[in-house]
């Protein structure tokens, strides 16, 4: 009896507490509907790559996956989970390379991803391999890193929405940045001029952690016995951080050619071999970390479109 | 394995249930192979040293049965390697370090990895054998209890240091599952997390910043081994509450290794209310076979001397374990000999000195730099100045600390039977208050787990 009464009250907590994310509507999506394309990565795409835009060009129907903190092995999760549902003919994956020199921090990182996966063999896997080394609260308190008190006077909303099943994306419209259906967030512009050029965490020679690129590995092996066309692209930087971190960048283009090539992996990497495809300039982003603006991403998205036409 | 990690607790679950599905006659083969997993899981190049611990006591214990005459002999032996392995692994480099700085050389320290629990295990098994040795134990003919004995895996990474009479016995008892006892187990495991995860976990933000900070911002030095205490208490009894909580899933009951501390009104009481078992074993073990007090007054000090200077140096290879030890040592020293009967008639006095000096202590052993620990009690003199207190991390410590005192009172009275159902509500509200007001920005181990 008491063990059920405590099952029940932390799956009560977990759905008054836990909000619901743009990654519910996300994955929602892609389970539910099907797509030509995905695409994954990290922030950079989320605000650079507009499915919508691309299917103007290409007539290919996509869904844009990508979220910060989304590392290689979230993405191979999410791919296996995708195919469980739905067979998509492109997985297309935007590379930061400086993801590759840091780890996968644990906790929400790992629960963005994994709270919204449906019961599946992938969720089933995915919490092997990404949380079960990890925190108890992940398991028993998925509303732990989340701001208590904030969602407190959320639970009103947050039941609705999760007991209508209710995926409308309003709420997720804010005044300067929105998120759309297809997954793609779009940022108005900003001055940058102000800001310091800094990264945190830069990608170095000798610096790449083995777990992401192990699962890059898989990522790719598992898209080839799928049959899934998997290409890989790095977005545009502004000039003023490549001039800064100059070394770090060519090391990083170097690096990845390389490993795509000998996977036989199409790589599109638009710092180094096809720079003067895209804008570089200040005015595209919304910050020196290489965060495109709503305009930009869409001009940026139609160029994309073309190359993988 | 971390204790506080998912694929912890699935593992006590699933040995839970083994454990009482097997026939009773069986159950301590289950914990054995669990024990044993634990420890591999926790890293396999570690298991030589606790395998070589295990059979050379396990054999000297029974050689000193088979030959009386040669026990002191065995007992010697046994001891020298037992504690020459632990001797060399843990402090090789210190030696190298100051032989270096002594006769300015330039000897190379060695790669030493310190195996997981060893500080804990030597001092189990070393305890056995005096025991046997003293024949206030019979020395266990069957290896592989024996082996349990010494590797139960809730307790061998940071004890409790356990009696092979209080323990051993128990795993060869029938168990079986209860659910009253369940619930006990979960809160009290529920508990340590809450002590953990919410009050030492914030501690150790506000430690670290203001450790960071403390030599520019003025005054909060105090604050800082303040939050030091607690961050440790906290996360070594609550450490203990998690051990002790799973452990009594299993039907095992281990010594409670703290009770109520602060509520001490001098520091030789302080160090009978925590970390007991390590206190309980230098007290049996040395400062009783020395002579205990039944000496002369100079043998008797050298007594208190030696349990304190090795109570400093079993906790690590540094000079400021060492100072902190005998600083202890000279507290208590001081109150055997003429501050005691002045501290029983001030009771009120007598608990700001133990706070007082316990935290001085502490500064001591937070910092393995004795200049850089002396600088900082300097500072705990200065004006308070709170800039780097984080208003939720200090609501959630200021909570935890009203929980801890009020356990503690009701503990000190002696109440700690609760209803069912009462049981519940409080696991509930501490599952609920750890997942709202824990720190977790930063995963951190347990403190004593590195010893």
């Amino acid at each position: 009896m008491g063990i059920v009464l405590t099952v029940l009250v932390l799956k009560g907590l977990d759905l008054m507490l836990y909000p619901c994310t743009f990654m519910r509507n996300d994955i929602h999506t892609v389970v539910n509907e099907e797509f030509q394309d995905i695409y994954v990565g990290t922030s950079h795409g989320k605000m650079g790559i507009s499915p919508a835009e691309m299917e103007k060009i290409n007539n290919r129907t996509g869904h844009n996956l990508c979220v910060g903190g989304e590392y290689a092995i979230d993405i191979y999760h999410m791919i296996r989970l995708i195919n469980e549902k739905q067979h998509p003919e492109r997985v297309i994956y935007e590379v930061d390379p400086n993801y590759y020199v840091t780890e996968k921090q644990s906790g929400n990182n790992y629960l963005l991803f994994y709270h919204e996966f449906p019961f599946s063999k992938a969720k089933v896997e995915y919490y092997i391999h990404g949380l079960l080394d990890k925190d108890i609260r992940t398991m028993l308190l998925p509303w732990y890193e989340y701001g208590f008190q904030y969602e407190v006077s959320n639970v009103k909303e947050t039941l609705y929405r999760k007991l209508t099943r209710n995926y409308d994306i309003s709420y997720l419209k804010g005044r300067n940045q929105a998120y759309e259906e297809d997954g793609f967030i779009g940022t108005d512009p900003v001055d940058i001029s102000n800001m310091e050029v800094k990264l945190q965490n830069i990608f170095y020679e000798g610096g790449v952690k083995e777990q992401n690129i192990e699962y890059l590995k898989k990522i790719v092996q598992y898209c080839k016995e799928e049959g899934i066309q998997f290409i890989a692209i790095t977005t545009p930087m502004p000039d003023t951080t490549l001039e800064k971190y100059k070394e770090n960048y060519s090391c990083a283009g170097r690096y990845f050619t390389e490993f795509f090539q000998k996977l036989d992996v199409p790589y599109y990497d638009f710092n180094h071999e096809y720079y003067d495809f895209a804008s570089h300039y200040e005015v595209s982003f919304t910050d020196y970390d290489g965060h495109m603006n709503r305009d930009a991403a869409k001009g940026f998205s139609a160029i994309l479109a073309e190359l993988l036409r | 394995m971390l204790v506080t990690s998912n694929i912890f607790i699935l593992y006590v679950l699933v040995a839970m249930l083994v454990y009482y599905i097997v026939a009773d006659r069986y159950q301590w083969c289950v914990l054995l192979a669990f024990s044993m997993g634990y420890y591999i899981l926790s890293g396999t190049q570690f298991l030589p040293y606790l395998l070589f611990s295990i059979v050379l006591t396990y054999l000297s214990g029974l050689l000193i049965e088979k030959n009386p005459e040669k026990k002191k002999f065995i007992l010697i032996l046994g001891l020298v390697l037992n504690f020459g392995m632990l001797g060399v692994m843990k402090y090789t480099n210190f030696v190298i370090d100051n032989i270096n700085a002594l006769f300015h050389m330039e000897l190379k320290g060695a790669e030493l990895l310190l195996p997981l629990g060893i500080s804990f295990y030597v001092f189990q098994t070393s305890g056995y054998l005096a025991d046997v040795y003293w024949g206030k134990s019979r020395a266990e003919k069957n290896i592989f209890k024996y082996t349990l004995f010494v590797s139960f895996f809730p307790q061998i990474l940071q004890g409790p240091i356990a009696r092979y009479g209080r323990l051993a016995h128990q795993f060869c008892q029938p168990h079986r599952f209860q659910q009253g006892q369940l619930m006990v187990s979960v809160r009290r495991i529920v508990w340590g997390f809450f002590k953990k995860m919410v009050i030492a976990d914030w501690a150790a933000v506000f430690v670290d910043s203001i450790f960071a900070r403390e030599a520019q911002v003025s005054g909060i030095a105090l604050f800082g081994a303040m939050f030091y205490l607690l961050q440790l208490y906290a996360d070594f009894s609550g450490g203990m509450d998690i051990v002790m909580g799973i452990g009594s899933l299993f039907g095992i009951q281990m010594d409670e290794n703290f009770r109520q501390p602060f509520f001490a009104a001098s520091v030789s009481e302080f160090w009978r209310r925590w970390h007991i078992t390590l206190s309980s074993w230098f007290r049996d073990y040395i400062y009783i076979p020395l002579g205990g007090n039944r000496v002369s007054s100079w043998k008797w000090i050298r007594n208190i001397a030696v349990v304190w200077l090795v109570t400093g140096i079993w906790h690590g290879a540094s000079w400021n374990y060492v100072v902190w030890g005998l600083y202890f040592g000279v507290l208590v020293l001081m109150e055997k000999l003429f501050l005691g009967k002045f501290l029983e008639k001030h009771k009120i006095l007598a608990h700001g000195y133990t706070l007082f000096s316990v935290l001085i202590g502490f500064v001591i052993f937070s910092h393995q730099n004795l200049a850089e620990a002396g600088r900082t009690i300097l500072r705990i003199f200065a004006v308070p100045h709170l800039e780097l207190m984080n208003p939720e991390g200090m609501g959630a410590v200021g909570l935890g600390v009203i929980l801890l005192a009020v356990v503690g009172a009701l503990k000190e009275k002696g109440k700690t039977e609760l209803p069912a159902w009462l049981n519940w509500c409080i696991t509930m509200v501490l599952l609920v208050l750890i997942g709202a007001i824990g720190q977790n920005a930063v995963v951190r181990g347990f403190i004593y787990a590195q010893f």
